[in-house]
């Protein structure tokens, strides 16, 4: 096909007036184009370069990260197991008091949040020396009413674990704490001789359902004579 | 040196050299083209500093986009393409409503070649161009009205073919046909003082 004459034309004149960008134009656009072709394989180095660093980081973070999540459940594991060690540690008092012992179990119960907190193992040691030195106390009489009303406060309150694990260090008698039973009769006996025969009464009855088949000595029966005929 | 394997390439493959990291490529592909697409930009523009600002832009576009370029057309269409787009752009910031579309008659029954057709009566006054006549013709291809003058400059500068300027600018071919039908006729008129 011929070129149209005014396309021809058109070209002509082109020709004549050589019309063109100006060199810088063409100076900074070809460096603009090698900046571009450098920058691509600068970018792949750089990325090759910090690869291994990065998964080492990447990898200690992770650890790190997994070490802190395991502390951390651990932690929250020993928490909710003390729960009911404490909770069963509130009608420790009733040792001295009218109820009987069965609310012990009970308690236990109603403070379990979640099972982790029946297992026996995750429970810290329970200091048996502390519930003969209150027993052992003048005012033990006192002490377990405020100790009943303290619970019933609680139990009405709904404490949180955390409350309840906070007030672990305080000196607290429990039902897994009672003391052996040849310690118990001492303190019953005890209590006969300072002639607080209600309250050695109200024990003994305690400590007769625990263990019915234990041999009591004469002088904590002193009172009960007609019953142990 | 480097250049001269480089010469006989056709643009599509000067450019997925430049993709793959050979500047001389894309050195080879802008002095092919540079001229003929600054003209294009000047003769929409009828101004030179504008021209060379809307050069650099659409060059440094084809740069951004190597990376990614895929010879599906032309590489001179996807250049005009380019191109076409900055000065619209440019448009559109002086004047938000500027359009090349305008309404053309047109004549579905006439062969654009039967009205493009070379006529030997121009033929020698065409060689014999002086700089003055040349001013003039190319006055007169910027005087013609917007779409008409980038039909014409789309074939004349960049070569594209009827369907790659209509492609281009999303209208029918036979728009183009007859765009490009007008524009030839007054340009003709134009010649017609040179004799």
């Amino acid at each position: 096909m011929n070129e149209p004459d005014a396309v021809r034309g058109y070209r002509a004149a082109n020709e004549v007036l050589d019309e063109a960008p100006r060199e810088q134009t063409r100076a900074t656009i070809l460096a603009a184009a090698a900046r571009a072709v450098e920058a691509r394989p600068r970018a792949v180095d750089r990325v090759r370069r910090w690869r291994f660093p990065l998964a080492a980081a990447a990898t200690v973070l992770i650890g790190a990260i997994a070490v802190l999540v395991a502390t951390r459940t651990e932690r929250e594991a020993d928490k909710l197991a003390t729960a009911p060690v404490e909770a069963a540690s509130q009608p420790s008092a009733d040792i001295y008091a009218p109820e009987p012992p069965a609310t012990a179990p009970e308690a236990m119960r109603s403070y379990s949040p979640s099972p982790l907190a029946e297992r026996p193992q995750l429970a810290p040691p329970v200091q048996k020396s502390e519930a003969p030195a209150v027993a052992a106390a003048p005012a033990a009489g006192d002490a377990v009413a405020s100790a009943e009303a303290r619970s019933e406060r609680r139990a009405a309150a709904g404490e949180s674990v955390g409350t309840r694990a906070a007030r672990e260090s305080a000196p607290t008698a429990s039902a897994a704490n009672e003391p052996e039973p040849a310690q118990w009769v001492e303190r019953i006996v005890a209590l006969r001789a300072a002639g607080r025969d209600d309250e050695a009464d109200r024990d003994l009855k305690r400590f007769r359902e625990r263990h019915p088949d234990f041999k009591l000595p004469a002088a904590a029966l002193r009172k009960q004579a007609p019953e142990s005929r | 040196m480097r250049d001269a394997p480089l010469e006989g390439l056709p643009d599509e493959e000067l450019m997925l050299a430049y993709a793959a990291g050979d500047a001389a490529a894309f050195a080879r592909l802008y002095d092919r083209h540079a001229r003929a697409v600054y003209r294009f930009l000047l003769r929409s523009l009828r101004h030179p500093q504008l021209a060379d600002d809307l050069l650099q832009e659409t060059w440094m576009a084809v740069i951004r986009n190597a990376a990614g370029y895929t010879p599906r057309a032309r590489f001179a269409t996807w250049l005009y393409g380019i191109a076409r787009s900055k000065l619209i752009d440019h448009w559109r910031r002086a004047d938000p409503a500027a359009s090349l579309d305008e309404p053309v008659a047109d004549d579905p029954g006439a062969s654009l070649v039967d009205h493009i057709a070379a006529d030997a009566a121009f033929q020698p006054e065409v060689q014999a161009l002086s700089r003055a006549q040349a001013r003039a013709f190319v006055d007169a291809v910027e005087a013609l009205p917007p779409a008409q003058r980038e039909a014409f400059l789309l074939h004349a500068e960049g070569g594209l073919t009827l369907d790659e300027i209509a492609n281009l600018s999303q209208v029918g071919a036979e728009t183009v046909k007859s765009r490009l039908r007008y524009a030839m006729s007054k340009l003709r008129a134009a010649m017609e003082d040179w004799r």
